[in-house]
């Protein structure tokens, strides 16, 4: 008996250490997540010369003196390469040394970035700024009701003229970066042309040259394509990028943006007919669109596993030429076909009939994300306030988007180019240095992918993009932001209403579901409650247009 | 005499006991019993600025909202399901494993195959689960074996009807020779005269196996039984969202992934605290009713 008992206390020793093996990682885990490093200091800037502008923010700041403002920004996984900081980049460094202000930066833990937004916020202890504020559930206008964030409106109009003035310049960029009830929560990156639009259709060349077919047009074109690449052996003719799980064609059996729907004129989710809201996936448009996406899963001109694929499987396909058009960003289709040795051209986005113009792609708006707001912890928001607004001065523009003259970029013909220090880095790659050798987020007047020493590299791309961005964006909803209350049954309804509408699609694409049923599948989510939730978004598209 | 006088005495008395004991006390008031206090957020709206006191009271909200959810009776389902056929497949094996290795003579075969058997376990879930994705992909090797035989090829993890078995198979597969070692413990714990006895009443190595090990390690069996039953509602949602998709929610959708939608990708945080506790209710309810009826029919019981 005795020794019975002696084995269960040790089964009960193991079974408690095991527990408490498990916790300790979790809890040890929680605390190293977020790493704090002090900006470097670059020595006394007092005999720098201090360039004054127009309406009067002269830097280097001469109250600054002295202060240190904590910053809260993600380090980008492609920085994180080559820095542990953004103290130890070089832009940044300069930023600081002409303003006058000196940072200390908190990142995140990579991949955990709302978790310890989240974390902070719930702690209390916030930083001086926070770049990415749109992270704070609810959003921004609901941070200042709760006293997290500061409302910026006064201070920007007395201590950042150079923003005031740009984020009045048009109709767009001002509804952008105001919130519905008129608090201005933060400053926002803002765009100085359309950016081009980088995601669409690419096609492998050397297949398509063996079908003898042009570049597809209208989705007839497609069809007939597809199955010549299928004639010739290739065994999946249509692949689609499933990176972002939740929008993808894998998951939702929609294209992440919406390109081969949006020949049909509806848009993949929301979106807005003239200046009414409505949601794409109970259209009768979209019945057309799924009749077309069943012939081709059922001819299987669609990856017949596409659901189940990750990206590394669909990369395969494509640079193993088991796939001969790919939906995905042209950066990285150029970077496989390269690495595969294979030559590339793109479609424009597929149309009902020649002569159509698609109104809804792949686009950035003017406000862009990298948004800075200044918290109620800060002590000295007028001050930084003038340091956010440095990068929308003539000087800062040119320091965030292409670093140091001289030593990141030289002037060329009147125009900005980026030295081999980031081209042709030995030590630094150059998807990292445009991290570090100048400044890729953060408040500033943007240039986009004119500033993207990646992007600009690959000229070949550059015109695919341009193609891309011709085409219209009428059925686009601009970025809204709802009410804590309508976000929150908004939520509700659409987490249902995703996850049924998912599991409908993908059967009706496979066939595992007669399309007569659409009728009935558009029933169900009107039971969900789709109408609420379009009204919500009605509201605050509404909201927007009076802003 | 009271209680405080009591133990006080017996503090003093083995007062380097209780300084053994202090820290495994701490630990379990600070992060087991502290954090319990954040239930009451499922009877809130909890907001993380306002933090856990200062948030609104809501009541029974989200539990009404989670029951009337479309998808709630089909997700509780799906988790007992699972939970059962977890314990009916996957509690036996490691058991027979052990009795089967028990009997192995040969030492070193013997280790190979132990060890053989709990490599799996410390293959990190991502990558188990990337090898199932693969293997069962219309592409991979078990439909290159089957389309040998003319069965026709088919992506396994987009057949519903499938999913259940691929689940708990690979959970046994993964989790058998580790969950063996506590037995083999239990079985090394037998008292060697008790063989010898049977030995010479002429009993053979079934017999043996039937009459004493059996018997002798039903104690650990029943206790662990119990300790399963009580996570039965318990499906991990990290090998569930790394092998489900939309094509089969209908049977792999359970309530750890559903809550994982809705708490961690859009900050529900009071709703997941809600179906969390309803989950851990029910849990806790098995297992108590668990244990009384193995107080009741049987010598062991966890209390």
């Amino acid at each position: 008996m005795k020794k019975v008992r002696i084995f269960y206390l040790a089964l009960a020793a193991i079974l408690s250490f095991s527990l408490l093996a498990g916790c300790q990682g979790k809890n040890t885990a929680d605390n190293s997540n977020s790493n704090v490093q002090t900006g470097s200091q670059p020595g006394s800037s007092m005999d720098a010369s201090t360039s004054a502008n127009a309406d009067g923010v002269a830097y280097p700041l001469k109250d600054a003196q002295g202060i240190t403002f904590t910053y809260w920004e993600q380090l980008s996984p492609e920085g994180a390469k080559v820095m542990t900081s953004y103290a130890e980049s070089d832009a940044y460094q300069a930023l600081q040394e002409k303003t006058g202000v000196k940072l200390k930066f908190i990142h995140p833990a990579q991949g955990q970035v709302n978790e310890q937004f989240n974390i902070m916020i719930a702690s209390g202890e916030y930083p001086d700024m926070i770049q990415d504020a749109r992270l704070y559930k609810s959003g921004g206008a609901k941070a200042v009701q709760d006293g997290v964030y500061l409302k910026l409106n006064d201070l920007i109009e007395k201590y950042a003229p150079d923003y005031h003035a740009l984020r009045n310049s048009t109709d767009d960029i001002r509804r952008q970066t105001i919130g519905d009830n008129g608090d201005i929560w933060c400053i926002y990156p803002i765009l100085n042309r359309e950016n081009p639009s980088w995601y669409g259709p690419v096609i492998n060349k050397e297949i398509l040259a063996k079908t003898g077919l042009a570049i597809p047009v209208t989705i007839e074109d497609w069809t007939k394509v597809l199955q010549a690449f299928k004639a010739n052996g290739v065994e999946t003719p249509v692949v689609f990028d499933p990176q972002n799980r939740t929008d993808s064609f894998a998951a939702s059996g929609i294209d992440t943006n919406g390109i081969f729907l949006s020949a049909f004129n509806v848009g993949p989710g929301f979106y807005r007919s003239g200046d009414k809201v409505q949601y794409g996936p109970i259209q009768p448009e979209f019945k057309d669109y799924l009749s077309v996406m069943r012939q081709w899963y059922a001819e299987g001109l669609v990856d017949s596993d596409f659901p189940v694929r990750d990206i590394n499987g669909v990369n395969a396909l494509f640079t193993n030429k088991k796939a001969g058009a790919y939906l995905v960003s042209v950066d990285s289709a150029f970077s496989m076909a390269r690495g595969a040795g294979f030559d590339l051209t793109a479609a424009q986005y597929p149309v009902q009939k020649v002569g159509d113009k698609v109104q809804y792609r792949a686009k950035d708006w003017y406000a862009t994300t990298g948004e800075v707001a200044v918290t109620t912890a800060c002590k000295h928001p007028e001050i930084a306030v003038e340091f956010l607004n440095y990068g929308y001065t003539k000087e800062g523009e040119m320091l965030f988007n292409f670093g140091e003259e001289g030593k990141s970029y030289v002037m060329q013909d009147g125009k900005p180019a980026f030295t081999e220090l980031v081209t042709k880095n030995p030590d630094v790659p150059i998807g990292s240095a445009i991290y570090k050798f100048k400044i890729q987020a953060g408040p500033h007047k943007r240039w986009g992918a004119y500033a993207n020493a990646v992007t600009l590299a690959n000229p070949e791309g550059m015109k695919i993009k341009e193609m891309w961005t011709e085409n219209g964006f009428d059925l686009m909803l601009p970025p809204l932001s709802l009410t804590a209350d309508e976000g929150q049954k908004a939520a509700l309804i659409m987490n249902d209403v995703r996850t049924y509408q998912n599991e409908a699609v993908l059967k009706f694409i496979m066939g595992a579901e007669s399309i007569d049923n659409f009728d009935s599948y558009v029933n169900q989510i009107k039971k969900m409650g789709i109408d609420e939730a379009t009204g919500y978004q009605q509201a605050a598209f509404d909201r927007y247009l009076k802003r | 005499m009271g209680i405080g006088k009591k133990l006080a005495r017996d503090i003093k008395y083995n007062k380097y006991v209780y300084i053994i004991a202090l820290p495994v006390i701490v630990y379990y008031i600070v992060f087991r019993y502290v954090p319990i206090y954040g239930l009451v957020i499922a009877f809130k709206d909890y907001v993380p600025s306002k933090g856990v006191l200062g948030s609104d009271w809501v009541g029974l909200k989200h539990f009404i909202s989670f029951f009337n959810n479309f998808q709630s009776w089909r997700i509780i389902k799906n988790t007992v399901l699972l939970g059962v056929y977890d314990i009916l497949w996957g509690f036996p094996v490691p058991i027979l494993l052990a009795l089967l290795l028990n009997e192995v003579r040969g030492k070193y075969y013997k280790r190979v195959v132990q060890t053989v058997s709990y490599l799996p376990h410390f293959i990190s879930l991502v990558v188990i689960c990337g090898l199932i994705i693969d293997f069962t992909s219309s592409d991979g090797v078990i439909n290159d074996v089957l389309s040998v035989f003319g069965i026709p090829r088919s992506s396994f993890m987009m057949r519903p009807e499938l999913f259940r078995t691929l689940y708990i198979s690979s959970g046994i597969w993964q989790s058998a020779g580790w969950g063996s070692i506590i037995y083999l413990a239990a079985i090394a714990g037998i008292d060697s005269s008790l063989y010898e006895a049977a030995i010479i009443d002429g009993a053979g190595r079934f017999r043996q196996l039937l009459r004493i090990t059996v018997p002798c390690i039903m104690p650990t069996i029943t206790i662990l039984l119990i300790l399963r039953l009580g996570q039965i509602m318990t499906v991990g949602w990290e090998k569930i969202i790394l092998l489900y998709n939309p094509t089969i929610y209908q049977t792999a959708d359970v309530i750890s992934s559903f809550v994982y939608r809705r708490g961690l990708q859009e900050f529900d945080y009071s709703f997941s605290a809600a179906v969390g506790l309803f989950n851990s209710v029910i849990n806790f309810i098995f297992l108590v009713s668990a244990n009384r009826f193995s107080r009741k029919f049987s010598e062991s019981s966890l209390w």
